[in-house]
């Protein structure tokens, strides 16, 4: 009998142990960091080979899902899983290995929304800070109303020479 | 023998991205390798030749490009003694290295650039005697410019080989310029990864000097001609067919030699 209850009790442990962990892994932040889609702008590609050569280039990159590369529309789409290390600098060099020019890239990325005094900065684990700067108003007062440390979510321009700029078009929570 | 003297070279440059016979700025991607394997036929009013060659190709940089091309089966004719045949292929008989360096590029806009490159390369021939000449190593050096967009293309260029002594004799040098206009119509521009296919005319022009025998000057050796005709090339992801043939609209070939009738090439590109 005495043995029963024994097994009972740590049954019942171990249950309320997962229990626990549980409802501290909700409580906890998720992270999703990092740049997450990529719309690279690319100039002077111009036959199936060049695209090829991207497309397979980007796919080597740590954390990309997906590559859709366009000689019509002259890009690149890069899709990034949650968490990933890969820089627009990581993407810009595959595109100039293979002979091509890399101009303005639209982003979206996630991280955590830093005031500094020397601006305001997006950051996000293993990779470079990137300056959030406002492209209009909306976006300006966007900038101003969300707090220190606040994970947010980014959709913006990344300009062709200034790798470490967003030009802010939308902002949300998460 | 009269064959062996015609000695006329058909150059040109570009396979994989670009035309069949001319010069072209194409280069591959820095650390990617590719693989040429061309067919060409020359036919005279005496007879034909059929040359199967390779070529490789590996990107240094993704502004300098080495090749190395090689008979994969050699002319079944003499007479192919400097014709290059093709591209960057080289002579139909030599074993040829070459560095391509794109020295100057501009991209414009999307699927749009202007860019220049420069060629240079050394020879040496797969078999030491061509007719009843001694064949020496030689140097080839050739420039070119162009314009590629998803629509138009254009290249000019030109470029020379020049062999060295060997026992006396040497093969006369070759001067050539090429041009190619490039189209890809409406209907062919479909977005990637659907095939791409584009056309060409081509245009070559080539003076090569007489050879010299023992140090005499052949009679029945050099000339020029002025050679046109279309390519189309077809691209597919890692894969790429093209095919082209050009017709002599002018030949002015020194002493007894018969006259080419038309150059044709077929090739298979990999890119690795």
């Amino acid at each position: 009998m005495g043995m029963r209850v024994t097994q009972m009790m740590n049954a019942r442990t171990i249950f309320n142990c997962f229990w626990v962990a549980g409802l501290v892994g909700l409580a906890l932040p998720v992270h999703a960091d990092g740049l997450r889609e990529v719309e690279q702008t690319i100039f002077g590609m111009d036959c199936a080979p060049c695209a090829y050569g991207i497309e397979q280039g980007l796919k080597k990159l740590r954390g990309v899902t997906g590559v859709r590369v366009s000689l019509n529309e002259g890009q690149a789409v890069v899709t990034l899983a949650a968490d990933n290390a890969t820089t627009i600098e990581d993407i810009r060099k595959v595109i100039r290995n293979n002979g091509f020019t890399p101009k303005a890239a639209r982003v979206t990325l996630v991280g955590t929304l830093v005031r500094a005094d020397d601006g305001i900065w997006l950051e996000a684990p293993g990779l470079p800070r990137y300056q959030l700067r406002a492209s209009n108003e909306a976006t300006e007062a966007a900038l101003r109303a969300r707090p220190h440390r606040e994970t947010v979510k980014v959709e913006g321009e990344i300009p062709e020479t200034v790798t470490g700029e967003v030009q802010v078009m939308r902002l949300q929570s998460r | 023998m009269l064959i062996a003297a015609a000695g006329i070279a058909g150059p040109a440059y570009g396979e994989g991205h670009g035309p069949a016979f001319g010069l072209a700025t194409p280069t591959l991607a820095r650390g990617q390798w590719s693989s040429d394997t061309a067919v060409i036929r020359i036919d005279t009013q005496t007879g034909d030749a059929v040359a199967f060659r390779e070529m490789l190709g590996y990107g240094i940089t993704e502004d300098l490009q080495a090749l190395l091309t090689f008979p994969l089966e050699r002319p079944d004719e003499p007479m192919l003694a400097q014709t290059r045949g093709g591209s960057m292929m080289g002579a139909m008989d030599e074993i040829e290295a070459s560095l391509l360096w794109r020295f100057h590029r501009n991209a414009m806009a999307i699927g749009t650039r202007h860019e220049s490159a420069l060629l240079v390369g050394v020879s040496e021939p797969a078999d030491d005697t061509r007719g009843n000449l001694q064949v020496g190593n030689g140097i080839h050096v050739a420039a070119v410019t162009g314009y590629a967009s998803r629509s138009v293309y254009w290249w000019g260029g030109g470029g020379t080989k020049y062999y060295l002594k060997e026992q006396g004799d040497q093969l006369g040098t070759l001067y050539y310029v090429t041009g190619v206009f490039g189209w890809r119509p409406p209907f062919f521009q479909h977005d990637y990864p659907k095939p791409d296919w584009r056309v060409f005319l081509e245009g070559v022009a080539e003076h090569t000097e007489r050879h010299r025998m023992n140090g005499q000057t052949m009679p029945n050796s050099g000339g020029e001609k002025i050679l046109v005709g279309p390519s189309v090339l077809g691209l597919y992801g890692r894969w790429g067919v093209e095919a082209g043939a050009l017709w002599p609209v002018a030949q002015s070939l020194n002493g007894f030699q018969p006259e080419e009738r038309y150059r044709a090439k077929l090739v298979f590109t990999y890119w690795f």
